[in-house]
């Protein structure tokens, strides 16, 4: 609320979503503890440290990648990442000849279990048609430059099936274990906008 | 008694994580806690069968496809001036591109919640007419705050009617303080019980602890000199005055 009483913009949206959730408790339809309990979830269990770590063994453990490129869902939930809507999970791996980008042209879907929420930029209008029409030029604008020799895979997620990008591992972390290599990965990696640097 | 339903707060516990790892740009997982409600209430609701995510993202798909169709959320208008009151997205590597991805997505929640209030009236589980009232009802209580400052003398008001009136009714008549403003909650039931104060928007009233002394409700017969603290309704409670 503005001091003069009058609702800013996100006061008054923040006002809808508190009557909106008052009526939904009143009629027993949800509970303050589920939501509060989701909202953790989300903020602190989740998010792109659970992709991380996936990359970091699929780098380490040849095994793994392969099971983790043939069934990316029973892959993931091995690591005790589990899918939260029952969508299933494609991991794409990018390698000298091949890189992948994910996208979802029509709204926000995103690989939740082992990414959380997606970027605000994902989001988008622009990342969204842009992705699709002129990927090149998107990694542009993320300072990746792709070789022309080099094939773009874009893949469009829906609510089924969502995507995650296996970036290529570094240079020169032959020495690194588990940990210290999902300290090199990033989000944005992960969804194939940008290349890891050698370190 | 049934148990007071308390106005969300819309608190989210202190950010831990964010949506990035360190050699990302850093971002929140939520830009407003309102943002990570609207979240919520949509998953929740999903995990307990009321739709399926498939139809949840047809509703999304709709609204980010076409905004401002639905409802009340005029999601340009606040989009736009969120924008304005935002900084522009630091560091030098932001193409004027993906400052544009970043502006257009920060409308995102503004379309989700959109989605999620016509997704509730399309399943009639919060019809529009609704949600309307409470925000109006949200937006009056908001506007004229609460009736009675601590430390004011009020009276129980003699209720005395047939139903559950959440008030013990030894207390009806007998003058207390204020001791603090509780905030805003949902009187339980104020649809359904037709009481006299309730018009439907006036489902929302601020709740105030009470303190009363063991003199003032039991008389002599009082066993001691303690004080009780009543949590009671606006509705119960007039200004008591100064003689009393």
């Amino acid at each position: 609320m503005g001091s003069e009483g009058i609702p800013s913009a996100n006061g008054k949206t923040a006002l809808r979503v508190k009557a909106l959730e008052s009526v939904l408790l009143e009629k027993g339809l949800i509970e303050t503890a589920a939501i509060d309990e989701l909202i953790d979830m989300f903020e602190n269990r989740i998010g792109p440290w659970n992709g991380a770590k996936v990359v970091a063994r699929a780098w380490a453990d040849p095994d793994y990648k392969k099971r983790l490129l043939d069934d990316g869902t029973a892959a993931i939930a091995e690591m005790g990442f589990e899918v939260i809507q029952g969508e299933e999970m494609v991991v794409v791996e990018n390698t000298p000849e091949v890189h992948n980008v994910i996208v979802c042209t029509l709204c926000s879907c995103f690989p939740w279990a082992v990414m959380g929420l997606p970027p605000v930029w994902y989001k988008s209008a622009p990342y969204r048609a842009r992705a699709a029409s002129d990927p090149r030029g998107v990694l542009k604008e993320f300072g990746t430059e792709i070789g022309d020799d080099v094939e773009v895979r874009v893949w469009d997620s829906n609510a089924e099936l969502r995507y995650m990008v296996l970036p290529e591992r570094p240079a020169a972390t032959d020495g690194l274990d588990e940990a210290a290599l999902a300290r090199l990965v990033t989000r944005d990696s992960m969804i194939g906008v940008t290349k890891l640097a050698a370190i | 008694m049934k148990k007071l339903l308390k106005v969300p707060s819309l608190a989210v516990p202190e950010q831990q994580a964010g949506a990035a790892l360190p050699g990302d740009a850093k971002e929140p997982v939520f830009a407003e806690p309102w943002q990570a409600h609207a979240f919520a209430v949509i998953m929740s609701l999903y995990r307990d069968g009321h739709y399926t995510w498939a139809e949840w993202d047809d509703y999304l798909g709709y609204h980010i496809q076409a905004p401002g169709h639905f409802g009340g959320t005029d999601v340009n208008a606040g989009a736009i001036r969120n924008a304005a009151a935002e900084p522009e997205p630091r560091g030098a590597n932001y193409s004027p591109f993906l400052a544009d991805c970043q502006k257009d997505g920060s409308r995102f929640y503004h379309l989700w919640l959109a989605a999620a209030e016509h997704l509730l009236d399309a399943t009639d589980l919060v019809p529009e007419a609704e949600l309307e009232a409470r925000i109006a009802a949200f937006e009056k209580a908001e506007r004229q705050g609460p009736r009675f400052a601590a430390g004011l003398r009020v009276r129980v008001r003699d209720i005395k009617r047939e139903g559950h009136t959440h008030l013990p009714l030894y207390l009806c008549g007998r003058t207390g303080v204020i001791e603090r403003d509780q905030g805003l909650f949902v009187f339980p039931d104020a649809a359904g019980h037709g009481h006299d104060h309730s018009h439907g928007d006036d489902a929302l009233q601020h709740v105030y602890c009470v303190r009363f002394s063991a003199s003032d409700i039991w008389g002599a017969e009082a066993s001691g000199t303690h004080a009780l603290n009543f949590n009671l309704w606006d509705y119960q409670l007039e200004p008591a005055g100064d003689d009393s």
